[in-house]
């Protein structure tokens, strides 16, 4: 193989890895949207702005934060531990059930999330951490990207308005915002194209 | 945009350096080619100067091309980044993907095209950035929000894979500065031990032998040094016991001196050798300063620094274990090298002092393994006479093997003992006034003496070298 040959093969080959690495995100969240459960969650946003990708919507739900007295395996995590959420449908908004350090194997909807902050406090006595009561947990779905200065209306609705996202979590507990609600109804749809 | 301030700082320089490098080597080396009879006397001026006109032509070249690329980049980022809703979906990603394969498609056209050589590089480095500006704008697309270093992680190692497939350095540099941004986020974001660093920088570590690129030794071994001071930093406040900071500071202490000798094992080889004096560089700044750290009395007690705490304790198991598995890897790297000098009758003064040196060295952690703070004072007297028998065997070393930044090196931590020292035995024993009055006369004359004996040397230096 002459070495122009070789050039256009490497080349090919770069070119083939990093698009496939970029189409392997957008599948990879597709799939979820497309073959997950639809979970209606309750929020409450705030509204930052993202250096390289513009304005987003941080949305707070109520599920981020868990009690460890609700759920005593939460009791022994630290920070950067996976933690499984099962969820059961409320009215209207569905709920934290149980949590476990390990994924169910049974079909019941859970969202699998990273501990991102434990209220403890340090025991001089003892020479060891004590859990308190919350531990915030982040499910990957505490983004919503909006066009730049249009977050307000998510994060300040009009009066009598209020806020809900409905998810897709697949089988493995991975989850997507689907849409976002205003009062129930759909205002924001995401779509692949 | 501080990140990508970086990046661009970083790429610049590096640029501008190979260059310079080249016709800096060549400068060095001609005198010897002359004398061998390979270069006729008459022909090394006009090869001098064609080397260095042709060098800077390249390197202004590829220096603007690079900006260029850089910022071509940066507006294609802050452009989507305002979410430009009017734009469909498909639209905005066939405008991505486009500007990447486009970019791609470029620089394979400069690179059949000797004359466009220069541009190869940069579009090579546009089509990373176009990969990096592509994750972040799907990522905003797709909602999806990962845990965020991961992008930059994936970034990082699309870099890598185009340097490695295309034997790109603009690529190795972005991608080694990308591996530095996502393990300083890991650690500084996320407050954690980020030891996968690891795993990538021995990637990048590869690649550059692989390509003989020993000038990327400086930006690699940046790395590494940045990270183990993370690192010691993350321990520091992680471990609570009253002697964390002595046992650990001696155990990074080991981590340095291995590099250090490990250095000195690169040069002997044919292959290496070349990257040998950066790697010593580089770890000699870190271990004496390490060493440094060791040598203040009120660290060795520890009373400075664990109120309510008294004085530390022996170490305990963790620590003796750890310390003796790094004083053996230090020792086994100094019986290497002894024996390659020997089977390469090698062997030098500065040889068989140093390794005089790395004895009471070793000897002087172990025992201070076993002692507790109510002896700091007596260890400090030990760890003293070392640093400053360690920074004069660096001096002496340094001019051995012909380098001036290891003379230096020497020089500059000797000052910085001898003004230690000063402000340990004279603050509390002399009125202010005079402490500051005799300690800005010591100063001055501590420098006059210093920079003397470097001058002298350097002048040696570079005598024998002509």
């Amino acid at each position: 193989m002459n070495r122009q040959s070789s050039l256009v093969l490497r080349m090919g080959i770069a070119v083939f890895v990093l698009t496939l690495v970029l189409f392997g995100m957008i599948a990879r969240k597709q799939w979820t949207l497309n073959t997950g459960t639809p979970v209606v969650l309750e929020t409450k946003p705030v509204d930052p702005r993202s250096l390289f990708r513009g304005d987003y919507v941080r949305l707070n739900y109520t599920i981020n934060t868990l009690d460890t007295a609700a759920y005593p395996a939460l009791s022994e995590v630290k920070r950067g531990d996976v933690v499984c959420v099962a969820l059961a449908p409320g009215k209207p908004y569905w709920q934290a059930v149980s949590v476990s350090t390990a994924c169910p194997d049974t079909p019941s909807v859970f969202l699998k999330g990273r501990v991102d902050r434990v209220s403890r406090r340090w025991n001089s006595e003892t020479r060891k951490y004590e859990a308190t009561s919350q531990v915030r947990v982040k499910y990957g779905v505490e983004n919503y990207f909006v066009p730049e200065g249009t977050g307000r209306s998510i994060e300040r609705p009009a009066a009598g308005e209020k806020i809900s996202i409905e998810v897709a979590v697949d089988r493995f507990g991975n989850a997507g915002i689907r849409a976002v609600l205003v009062n129930g109804i759909p205002r924001y749809i995401e779509t692949l194209f | 945009m501080i990140e990508l301030s970086l990046l661009l700082l970083i790429l610049v320089v590096s640029f501008s350096m190979r260059g310079r490098g080249f016709t800096r080597g060549l400068r060095r080396e001609l005198p010897k080619w002359v004398e061998a009879g390979l270069v006729a006397p008459e022909n090394a001026p006009r090869i001098l100067a064609h080397a260095a006109a042709r060098s800077q032509r390249h390197s202004l070249a590829s220096m603007f091309a690079i900006l260029g690329a850089v910022l071509l980049g940066v507006g294609v980022i802050t452009f989507f980044a305002a979410n430009w809703q009017e734009m469909p979906k498909i639209a905005k990603l066939l405008v991505l993907f486009g500007v990447m394969w486009a970019s791609f498609a470029m620089a394979a056209w400069s690179v059949a095209h000797a004359s466009r050589g220069w541009l190869s590089e940069s579009m090579l480095l546009l089509a990373v950035l176009m990969f990096g500006a592509n994750i972040m704008l799907i990522a905003q697309i797709y909602h999806i929000d990962a845990h965020y270093p991961d992008g930059v992680l994936v970034w990082s190692l699309g870099a890598l894979l185009v340097s490695w497939l295309l034997a790109s350095p603009a690529a190795f540099v972005a991608g080694l500065s990308l591996a530095m941004l996502w393990s300083g986020m890991e650690v500084i974001d996320f407050a954690r031990m980020h030891w996968p660093f690891l795993i990538v920088l021995a990637c990048f570590a590869l690649l550059a032998v692989r390509q003989n690129w020993p000038r990327f030794a400086h930006l690699l071994m940046l790395a590494l040094l940045l990270w183990s001071m993370s690192t010691y930093v993350y321990f520091i406040g992680e471990l609570r016991d009253a002697g964390a900071m002595v046992y650990l500071t001696q155990i990074f202490f080991l981590f340095y001196l291995a590099l250090f000798l490990g250095g000195l094992n690169l040069e002997l080889s044919e292959r290496f050798a070349d990257w040998a004096g950066t790697v010593c560089q580089y770890a000699a700044v870190a271990g004496l300063a390490a060493l440094w750290v060791l040598t203040f009395p009120d660290v060795l007690t520890t009373r400075a620094f664990v109120a309510g705490h008294g004085m530390r304790p022996a170490a305990d198991t963790v620590w003796i274990v750890t310390s003796l598995l790094m004083l053996a890897i230090v020792a086994g790297l100094a019986l290497w090298h002894r024996r390659r000098t020997l089977n390469l009758d090698m062997r030098e003064v500065w040889h068989v002092w140093g390794e005089g040196i790395l004895v009471l060295i070793l000897a002087c952690l172990v025992v201070n393994l076993f002692v507790s703070g109510s002896h700091g004072s007596l260890m400090a007297i030990g760890f003293n006479a070392i640093f400053f028998g360690a920074t004069l065997w660096l001096i002496y070393a340094g001019a051995h093997l012909d380098s001036r930044n290891l003379v230096n090196l020497g020089f500059m931590f000797f000052a910085a003992g001898i003004l230690a020292r000063y402000f340990d035995f004279f603050w509390k024993l002399l009125d202010r006034s005079f402490f500051f009055m005799a300690g800005g006369i010591l100063l001055i004359l501590v420098a006059g003496i210093l920079d003397r004996k470097r001058r002298q040397m350097m002048a040696e230096m570079k005598g024998g070298e002509a």
